[in-house]
């Protein structure tokens, strides 16, 4: 899903700024300070997780683990992110600088999405979280490359083309996340409940 | 449930670990004899199959030569006329496709001594005729007699024939220099440094939100 340097054209990559300053604004001014530490252990393993590989077809895809995140998290996706794509480009050198803005939105709409879409059956318990869970990881796997499709049909690859090659090459990064995502939960669920309780759902938690 | 949750994770820094690998596309091209081979991969020995490569002029970015990279992940062409009648760097681009582009310079005089001009080509044909006349009339001694325009061909075939060799034996170390330059990888130093920053920022952000609310 990273997008390299010079692909876009400039007001793509604008867009892409304008929207993923606005939604780390967001989770910024959301972030309690009790989860501060919970936000930099998810983006680290966002960062570590670009590192597992597995060749399909023609290309390679990794982990993404933007659903995890984004059921975790929610808009504090955002920030955790924006620095683990920037720490990639860093240490890693995947995707470019001009292009984390458009990359940032790409990953975590979806997952802040998802977030808001499954929030409440992760948070029942029982079977439904676990399919919640799945959901949460798969899901926006597929809208994140939809929208990667989308923001290079805007510059110059045809959309449909695009969409349909990073749709295939990501099936099994979906299943495999959808997976990930559940064992994560229900792990957590357990060994650290707070983790999944976010602040401003008043009947948990404090 | 727990058990299973572990082993999970156990497994997944154990992949970490072992597929140490870049998710980007690297580029490597060089020079031998007076084609340019161009390889291109995803990740170590994850060849880009059927990616778009254009070789632009670096300083007018005129597009000398497009073409697309077998299964191997290769491409090869020779070095444009254009280019050496008017010698530029060219930047070699591969297009993986959605969104994963990158490339690599080849420099001026990396190839300007390889691609043999046709006045030199012609130059040292006569030398090998002059060779076969020396031992000819070796016997009766003309070699003396050579002349300064015959030893200047021999010379020039000497140098063709040394550079030939040369190429040949210096190809795979060249590409292997390229390759470490270009695939060095992300290190288990880089991977914790990064966690590193994270744990950083945690820590400072942490620190203005609580001199803020005091």
């Amino acid at each position: 899903m990273h997008i390299s340097e010079g692909v876009l054209s400039g007001p793509v990559l604008a867009a892409g700024w304008v929207l993923a300053a606005g939604g780390t604004w967001l989770g910024v001014k959301r972030l309690d300070h009790e989860r501060i530490m919970t936000v930099a252990m998810l983006a680290a393993a966002f960062f570590v997780a670009s590192l597992i590989h597995f060749p399909v077809g023609p290309t390679s895809v990794h982990l993404v683990l933007s659903g995890l995140l984004g059921i975790v998290l929610g808009w504090a996706a955002f920030p955790a992110i924006l620095v683990g794509l920037l720490l990639q480009a860093v240490f890693f050198q995947f995707g470019g600088f001009t292009t984390l803005g458009i990359t940032t939105f790409n990953l975590a709409a979806p997952a802040v999405l998802c977030h808001f879409v499954f929030r409440g059956m992760v948070l029942g318990g029982g079977k439904p979280r676990a399919v919640a869970a799945f959901l949460a990881g798969a899901v926006p796997i597929a809208l994140s490359g939809l929208l990667v499709a989308a923001s290079l049909a805007l510059t110059d690859e045809g959309f449909l083309a695009t969409a349909g090659t990073l749709f295939a090459v990501h099936l099994p990064v979906m299943g495999i996340e959808g997976v990930v995502t559940v064992f994560a939960v229900s792990f957590l669920a357990k060994v650290q409940p707070e983790i999944l309780n976010l602040p401003q759902q008043p009947t948990v938690g404090v | 449930m727990r058990i299973f949750s572990l082993a999970l994770v156990g497994l997944l820094i154990l992949c970490a670990a072992s597929t140490v690998q870049a998710h980007r596309v690297n580029v490597f091209a060089w020079v031998e004899g007076d084609t340019i081979h161009v390889e291109s991969e995803f990740s170590r020995g994850n060849p880009v199959k059927g990616g778009g490569v254009e070789v632009r002029r670096a300083d007018s970015g005129d597009v000398l030569v497009a073409g697309q990279t077998d299964d191997a992940g290769l491409f090869a062409f020779q070095v444009p006329e254009s280019a050496l009648a008017d010698p530029a760097d060219l930047e070699v681009e591969v297009n993986a496709g959605q969104g994963h582009r990158s490339s690599w310079i080849v420099r001026t005089q990396d190839y300007a001594g390889s691609g043999v001009d046709p006045a030199e080509r012609s130059a040292a044909q006569p030398a090998s005729e002059t060779l076969e006349s020396i031992a000819a009339n070796d016997s009766s001694m003309q070699t003396a007699a050579l002349d300064a325009e015959a030893v200047e061909a021999l010379q020039l075939r000497i140098e063709h024939v040394v550079e030939q060799k040369l190429d040949e034996k210096l190809t795979p170390l060249v590409r292997a220099v390229n390759r470490i330059q270009e695939d060095a990888g992300p290190s288990v130093s880089d991977i914790f440094g990064g966690i590193g920053y994270l744990i950083g920022l945690a820590g400072l952000v942490a620190y203005f939100k609580s001199r803020r609310t005091h």
